[in-house]
């Protein structure tokens, strides 16, 4: 699908503090690089805590004001090339909705309650560009009939507590994708609806992919990202594990954490026990100096495993940082 | 309907109030040491009150209720004609019946406690949006310290303040009385002070509460400036809840006049209620304490209709609204009604 | 907050220590709140040594010397319309303010808390009750309430108390009612429920320790309150009863003299308005330690 030398989106090296209330320094983002070509698909997968979409947040600015963010991360469309880390906010503004949407994990918090969403379906429509406010509100439609929504004229009216909670979801969707984004960031965009839901969302997802639409998917359940994504980016404690082309990393997952992800997945077909990950993430103020999987890790190797890891290639398209990679 | 249904539970629910409310005040005062005839009497020696004609009157009055009778059966006698909306004559001012001295003295009452309302909403909104959007910084811990300092000096403290600055020291304004514009000066101030601390407050802890909602991200995230996610997210939503904070304000600052104009000698409604007390005045101090009592039952009905009206969710609740919530059946239901349930 | 498992019958026992080292070092990092609490302390210390440092009786008269100005004649801050020393009134009048303030918010609190617990933990009448007071409390302020029920009582210090208490256990049983129903379908107590523990022992060693917070900010809030009640019941003419003195009937004397004597009114009223500046410090820096609003 590459089809520009460089990637619409360039991310190296992105970490993330907080300055905490205590006034300790927790880094919730120690070390994320990613790549998404115009047009890719991407899963950003890991547990609760680490760093998945911290960093996504990071990458649009919407960091509350105690966050610093370091490393770099660039949009690239054409010739043009923008640094986003600590870009100026008036042309992060040009950027944010109109280059980049954004979908969150729940339409109910994501949605100003007080108004209707005509209001919040159209708004940007008019701070981007000079559209009147008649064909702000028929291209709103439009996207509310795009992701599924019966009637959307009259819905369009309604407040978002007077949508059920599938029908808020995909409103939310069509919020995002109004104004025609070229990439959509989408954060657990199915971890709070129910199954049925959850499908009718991935597919609407698939079907924008193949419209064109790149999309980083981020998620804790690897079935979701294998639905949608041709990669996947593995993080742990804030740190990039692995990343690989997806249908490679749950074949032959190579870290041990993937594997333990792999493990610990539900997969009805298959009906041998599962295999938690044991333990608990590392504390992020107070990081193991080595490898942060080191304490959970099966393979402990000791001295080796308490050096700082790089990531290593592997191959033509993976990485990994784990010291054992070297031998695959 | 359900907004006529409504207007009518609250209605019974007032009204029953306002009873339980009488009762237990011509209950307590009836167990109170010393009578209105006592205390003239005792006052009459000193001040040279024509005592003959108050205690003429007080027997006059002793006829009228029976003070021999029952204490219920005292009730009963003073809430028949109240029913009607006669509360008698006063013991102390005897040429006028309660009701209208009430009517004298309550627009004063009224206007000082509006003025005051309007004021500090006037310095609180303004201060606390600014605090809050500079949060951290030397002007939100500034503004913050002497606006929570004003939240230590509710009414009759900030008025002895204000007294002891302007009249004591520097001698620029009066320290009571009441023929003039610059005699309302300082009651107004006096009301106010307190009210903007809070209100500051609340206005400020409001503001950086919604500006953590997922909803104002979201409107960054479609690349609202900060100005404008301000104004169309933020500033509405936590300006809302302000309506539930006036009201008790309000009612707080109705019952604040009783003591500014006891300090400052205003003649209004909460000066004619300490009177009553102090002289055991019952068919005044009755009155009085009912007005107070509905104006601040008006005041609680006033703050929840208009959170009805300007919040969308309890607009549709009570049928104000023209477009119905979906209706979802099954799983979504359930969903729903959790959802309401949380506070 | 860690819940461990321990062996006998009721189990479950929030880990509580660390988190109210935490609180403490949370409020301890509170300059102001910590340097109000000193002060507050610095109070009750002169309060409770007030027959020791006061230099004069504070209730006899000396008509030799009436209003006189702060440093003269042997008296510190000068002496009151009866020649009385405004420093010792001072001390004592500090003394019964704080004395009031303290014992009518422990009453109220007594009250509120077995009103609050049983209306909140077993429901029922008691709560029907409770949320009816409640109804009828709307209607009636709680100053026109305690301004008749002084009236009723008399201007004993502890007529004055009770005014004071019975006017304020409201709110605070509403309070901790909310607590309770709020706390009793936790988890960790359906799980003591169902291990077979009895409702007192539900109550003492699960509710109640987990509700001390929300119990502390309201006392911390409370006790200033009180001693405003106190001076606005002297204000309108229902404070302690003469000679004896209080920070509120000071001010109230004092008043009468604001234009010829201000010091009279001047050093009840400073003390007064540092101890409620003192009392709103605390009491912000108690609530923020113990709900952490700022992320």
């Amino acid at each position: 699908m590459q089809t520009q030398d460089r990637p619409l989106l360039d991310v190296r090296g992105l970490g993330v503090d907080f300055r905490t209330r205590d006034h300790e320094r927790l880094t919730a983002v120690k070390d994320v690089s990613i790549s998404v070509a115009a047009g890719g698909s991407l899963a950003i997968v890991g547990e609760s805590g680490s760093g998945k979409s911290v960093s996504m947040r990071a990458l649009l600015g919407l960091l509350p004001q105690n966050a610093t963010v370091h490393g770099s991360a660039t949009w690239n469309e054409g010739t043009s090339s923008t640094e986003l880390v600590g870009l100026p906010a008036r042309q992060f503004q040009a950027i944010r909705g109109r280059k980049i949407g954004m979908v969150f994990q729940n339409a109910m918090q994501a949605l100003n309650p007080t108004i209707p969403l005509k209001r919040q379906l159209t708004e940007h429509l008019r701070w981007h560009s000079a559209c009147t406010r008649a064909e702000a509100e028929k291209r709103a439609i439009r996207a509310l009939g795009d992701v599924g929504i019966p009637e959307p004229e009259r819905r369009i009216r309604m407040y978002p507590f007077q949508l059920s909670g599938g029908m808020r979801q995909r409103a939310m969707i069509a919020m995002a994708l109004v104004a025609e984004p070229r990439l959509l960031i989408a954060d657990e965009p199915t971890t709070a609806v129910d199954v049925t839901v959850q499908k009718q969302i991935l597919d609407l997802l698939v079907d924008l992919r193949d419209r064109g639409t790149a999309v980083v998917m981020v998620t804790h359940d690897l079935g979701v990202a294998r639905y949608l994504c041709e990669d996947v980016v593995v993080l742990y404690s804030g740190q990039v594990m692995e990343s690989a082309r997806l249908g490679e990393a749950l074949d032959r997952p190579v870290h041990p954490y993937t594997k333990g992800l792999l493990g610990s997945a539900l997969d009805l077909g298959d009906p041998s026990p599962l295999r938690p990950i044991g333990g608990n993430p590392p504390d992020l103020v107070d990081r193991p100096p080595g490898c942060a999987f080191q304490p959970r890790c099966v393979d402990d190797d000791g001295a080796r495993c308490a050096e700082p890891q790089e990531l290593i290639t592997v191959g033509a398209t993976r990485e990994v940082r784990c010291w054992r990679s070297i031998d695959e | 309907m359900q907004l006529m249904m409504f207007l009518l539970r609250r209605l019974i629910r007032l009204v029953l109030s306002l009873l339980v409310v009488s009762a237990l005040t011509f209950g307590l005062l009836s167990l109170a040491p010393g009578s209105f005839a006592g205390i003239q009497a005792a006052g009459a020696g000193s001040t040279g009150l024509a005592s003959g004609r108050s205690v003429d009157l007080t027997s006059q009055v002793q006829q009228r209720f029976g003070e021999d009778l029952p204490v219920w059966q005292q009730y009963k006698n003073w809430l028949g004609p109240a029913l009607h909306g006669d509360f008698g004559y006063s013991y102390k001012y005897p040429e006028s019946t309660v009701g209208e001295l009430i009517v004298a003295k309550l627009p004063t009452s009224l206007a000082l406690a509006l003025i005051a309302v309007v004021l500090a909403l006037m310095i609180a909104i303004p201060m606390g949006i600014l605090a809050a959007a500079r949060r951290n910084s030397p002007w939100d811990h500034g503004s913050m310290f002497v606006l929570t300092a004003a939240t230590a000096f509710p009414t009759y403290l900030a008025g002895i303040l204000l007294v002891l600055i302007f009249s004591s020291w520097l001698h620029w304004l009066p320290t009571g009385g009441w023929s003039g514009p610059r005699y309302a000066i300082l009651p107004i101030i006096a009301l106010t002070i307190a009210p903007a601390g809070v209100m500051a407050r609340y206005v400020r802890s409001s503001v950086l509460e919604v500006l953590r909602e997922e909803y104002v991200v979201a409107a960054f995230a479609k690349g609202g400036s900060r100005r404008i996610v301000m104004r169309r997210h933020v500033l509405r939503n936590a300006l809302m809840p302000l309506v539930t904070v006036v009201g008790p304000l309000l009612t707080g600052l109705v019952v604040g006049t009783i003591f500014i104009e006891t300090i400052f000698g205003v003649p209004g409604i909460g000066g004619l209620f300490t009177e009553a007390a102090q002289v055991r005045d019952m068919p005044l101090l009755m009155g009085t304490t009912l007005v107070f009592a509905l104006m601040l039952m008006l005041v609680n009905l006033l703050v929840d209709l208009s959170y009805a009206v300007i919040d969308p969710r309890t607009r549709t609740g009570l049928g104000l609204s023209t477009e119905p919530a979906e209706r979802t059946s099954g799983p979504a239901a359930v969903e729903a009604m959790m959802e309401e349930v949380k506070p | 907050m860690t819940a461990r498992t321990d062996d006998g019958g009721a189990a479950l026992v929030i880990d509580r220590t660390s988190e109210w080292g935490r609180r403490w070092r949370r409020f301890r990092s509170n300059r102001l709140a910590l340097v109000s609490l000193g002060f507050l302390v610095l109070l009750a210390l002169l309060a409770l040594f007030a027959g020791v440092i006061a230099p004069y009786d504070p209730n006899t008269p000396d008509y030799s010397k009436s209003l006189t100005d702060p440093l003269t004649g042997g008296n510190l801050l000068g002496t009151d319309v009866l020649g009385r020393d405004t420093f010792s009134r001072l001390l004592y009048g500090l003394r019964t303010a704080l004395f009031i303030a303290l014992t009518a918010e422990l009453l109220a609190l007594a009250c509120a808390l077995v009103v609050g617990v049983a209306a909140g933990y077993f429901g029922g009448k008691i709560d029907q009750l409770l949320m009816a007071a409640t109804d009828v409390m709307y209607a009636f302020p709680t100053y026109l309430f305690a301004v008749i029920l002084a009236t009723v009582l008399g201007r004993s210090t502890w007529s004055i108390i009770l005014a004071i208490a019975v006017g304020s256990w409201l709110t605070q049983a509403r309070l901790i009612r909310a607590q309770m129903i709020k706390l009793k379908t936790f988890e960790y107590v359906e799980a003591g429920r169902s291990m077979g523990a009895g409702s007192m022992t539900l109550i003492v060693r699960y509710l109640l320790p987990n509700s001390l917070g929300p119990i502390l900010v309201t006392t911390s809030f409370g006790i200033p309150a009180a001693m405003l009640a106190e001076s606005g019941l002297a204000i309108l003419g229902l404070g302690v009863a003469p000679p004896n003195a209080s920070l509120g009937t000071m001010i109230t004397d004092g008043y009468t003299y604001v234009l010829v004597q201000p010091n009279l009114i001047f050093w009840p009223f400073f003390v007064f308005a540092c101890a409620m500046l003192a009392f709103t410090w605390v009491g912000d820096g108690v609530r923020d330690a113990f709900d952490p609003k700022d992320e």
